[in-house]
């Protein structure tokens, strides 16, 4: 075989590999660690307060309950779920405001209970409640009854808004990632018998498990809407 | 409808009554409780973080596509019993990918193709069950523009129990087989050889076959130590009745490092390893240092007396916008009379050469010598250096079959000498040109995927091109 030759059917080769990779990356819709959930806006309701001091937020986000959320609820074990939501004027850039809602849900095993602890920016304390079907639940946990967003002059007069949220199912901490990663058996070179052998560089590191910022990562946004 | 009453806050806790795991149709229920931190009779309070914890730590086995934990009732109030439901996955990898051309360089220095070589390594992650590594490599070379017979062969056995009969204790071993021959001489070679060969170089054909085994201990979180035996013979050594070459301006006999006929390497290596690195393949911060020193166990048969120390630490930090700088510092030093494929070779320092493959060696060039130095003299050698620099730019970053990719650039420094360069330099080389050292560089992607980690790099390709202008004319 001559050198072109060789070195043709290499440069085949290589470029097999290179389409290969490139028909991987192809498929980005796949590999989205993120559901983009907000493709269609949905309602919200803007309200001040009497005094128009406060605004709030009334919006539901129960399309995050699938039957993995749902399956999950009944485990027995706390399932969290957190909202965070950012205020934007229509066509505005800034965010003008921001707002959370934190709910723990564990279902209690011998009282066949669901308990739901709630906080959010306008209670002191941790709101508990007890509720015995997941409908209750959803109606604390994937829905938001005014929630406190913003407050007067963070908001401009008789400007549409819209809420950018995102819903987090049980958030890992960067703590929890660090003693994961610790705890992950590490790739050792001791095994290698030949000084230069480069294979079985990745032998261990292989099925690390790849961690986001929670189990299920949920966006949307709202349809623009003037505060009543 | 929800009754919403405010409820004192109180901690829900059970007696565990037992752990029944499900799902695991493969992997034996001792591997899975293993990594479940709880006892039957222990109180369990649900918001107990190693409850979390425990089920990262089995998908992190990647034994596992998924992994529930639950309660179910138990046989009495406040009673529970903890359900791991695990989903399990295939364990049969591809864990490494090789091939390329190798070269060697004609009477002007040009470079032409040598051979293609390939490499390929598979593992089953979790054999029969029993959370056992089982892996096997093969590397292989066919000459491409020679009829001289220069193809070579290498398999690799390997296994690897993290957790040897259920102690914190790791287990390694590997058998190996190597059909392979080097090449020898720098420029006008003359060789007195038996075999029929066109060939402008010595070569010395051999054949490797043994194993070694090795005990892990973790001494901590982030540190280990190893000791492994290694016992080889190496056999059928063909080497030339005689050799010279021509060393910086010099005629002198070509040293070959090897015992003719059958021979014994015996050796006892000690390592230890600190890693904090927050992801085996893809680090963006933290340390990762080994120290091994290895001793050849003349007493215990050994032919080959001599002493060897690695010493390798990296370190990487995160810069703005996730870009990631790395350095890696190597330094090893060879004490007595090392086989020659126990030496550094100048293909594992610099980018420009396909490093080995499981111990063979394809290419016969010298390092590119962008600095006019000694280093086109040295091959192989008993001291090495290197500093290395890298810079990463993350490209993508996903979750399912394509994690990542890094566009990574690199640019550093070996040195590679050994008694001789130190003690008699050769005359053609004067001043601060003696010191046999080099740069090296590399350009590429790097990328982490659910087949394992792959690099794509384009140094290998330069160094086809000629360095200096009169090298290619």
């Amino acid at each position: 075989m001559t050198a072109g030759r060789v070195l043709s059917s290499c440069a085949r080769r290589l470029g097999a590999w290179l389409a290969f990779t490139l028909l991987a990356l192809a498929t980005p819709s796949s590999a989205r660690a993120q559901e983009a959930a907000g493709a269609t806006p949905r309602e919200a309701r803007f309200e001040w307060d009497t005094t128009r001091r406060w605004l709030f937020v009334t919006v539901s986000f129960r399309d995050v309950a699938d039957a993995a959320l749902l399956r999950k609820l009944t485990l027995g074990l706390p399932t969290t779920i957190i909202l965070t939501g950012l205020l934007y004027a229509q066509d505005g850039e800034q965010p003008l405001a921001s707002t959370l809602q934190n709910c723990k849900i564990t279902w209690h095993v011998w009282e066949e209970m669901y308990r739901v602890e709630v906080s959010r920016p306008d209670q002191q304390a941790i709101m508990r409640h007890w509720s015995p079907t997941l409908n209750g639940v959803l109606r604390r946990c994937a829905q938001t009854e005014r929630l406190l967003i913003a407050q007067q002059g963070q908001v401009p007069d008789n400007k549409p808004l819209v809420l950018k949220g995102k819903v987090l199912v049980n958030p890992v901490s960067p703590e929890l990632i660090a003693k994961l990663q610790n705890w992950i058996s590490r790739p050792s070179n001791t095994t290698a018998a030949s000084p230069g052998s480069i294979l079985f560089s990745t032998f261990t590191g292989l099925f690390m498990a790849r961690i986001g910022e929670a189990e299920r990562v949920f966006e949307f946004s709202t349809r623009p809407a003037l505060p009543r | 409808m929800a009754a919403a009453n405010e409820v004192p806050s109180e901690a829900v806790r059970y007696l565990l009554e037992g752990i029944d795991i499900v799902g695991n149709t493969k992997t034996r229920r001792q591997v899975v409780e293993h990594y479940v931190p709880f006892r039957r009779g222990d109180v369990l309070d649900v918001d107990d973080p190693k409850l979390e914890l425990t089920r990262y730590r089995l998908l992190g086995t990647g034994f596992f596509r998924d992994v529930q934990l639950s309660l179910r009732k138990g046989s009495a109030r406040g009673r529970v019993i903890l359900v791991v439901e695990v989903t399990e996955r295939n364990t049969l990898v591809v864990t490494d990918l090789a091939m390329g051309l190798s070269a060697d360089t004609d009477a002007e220095g040009r470079s032409r193709p040598l051979a293609a070589f390939a490499g390929v390594a598979g593992a089953e992650r979790n054999l029969a069950g029993t959370g056992i590594t089982l892996g096997s490599a093969l590397a292989i070379s066919q000459g491409a523009t020679t009829d001289d017979a220069i193809d070579q062969f290498a398999l690799r056995v390997r296994f690897f129990d993290p957790a040897f009969l259920s102690s914190r204790w790791a287990l390694a071993g590997e058998l190996l087989y190597n059909d392979a021959l080097d090449f020898f001489g720098n420029t006008n070679v003359q060789v007195d050889d038996s075999r029929p060969t066109s060939a402008s170089y010595a070569v010395v054909e051999y054949t490797r076959s043994g194993g070694q085994i090795g005990v892990g201990y973790p001494t901590s979180l982030s540190t280990s130590f190893w000791l492994s035996y290694r016992l080889e013979t190496i056999g059928d050594v063909r080497l030339p009745r005689a050799a010279a070459h021509e060393y910086g301006g010099m005629v002198e006999p070509i040293e070959f490092d090897i015992l003719p006929g059958r021979s014994v390497l015996s050796t006892l290596r000690a390592t230890l390893e600190y890693d904090t690195r927050d992801h085996p393949w893809l680090p963006t911060r933290g340390w990762q240092a080994s120290a091994a020193l290895e001793m050849s166990l003349v007493p215990a048969g050994s032919d080959y007396p001599y002493e060897r120390l690695d010493l390798r630490a990296r370190r990487w930090w995160t810069l703005p916008k996730n870009h990631v700088l790395g350095l890696d510092l190597f330094v090893g030093a060879i004490a007595g009379q090392a086989p020659f494929f126990e030496q550094y070779y100048v293909g594992d320092l610099t980018d420009f050469r396909p490093g080995r493959l499981l111990g063979l060696n394809f290419d016969r060039r010298p390092a590119p010598n962008f600095l006019g130095t000694a280093i086109e003299e040295v091959r192989y050698a008993e001291y090495a250096f290197k500093l290395n620099a890298e810079y990463r730019v993350p490209i993508y970053r996903g979750r399912r079959s394509v994690y990542a990719i890094d566009f990574i650039g690199s640019f550093g420094a070996f040195l590679l000498a050994g008694p001789r360069e130190v003690l008699r330099p050769a005359p053609k080389y004067e001043g601060l040109s003696r010191i046999p050292i080099d740069l090296t560089a590399n350009i590429g992607f790097r990328l982490d995927t659910s087949l394992g980690g792959f690099t794509f790099t384009f140094s290998n390709v330069l160094g086809f091109l000629p360095v200096s202008q009169d090298e290619g004319q």
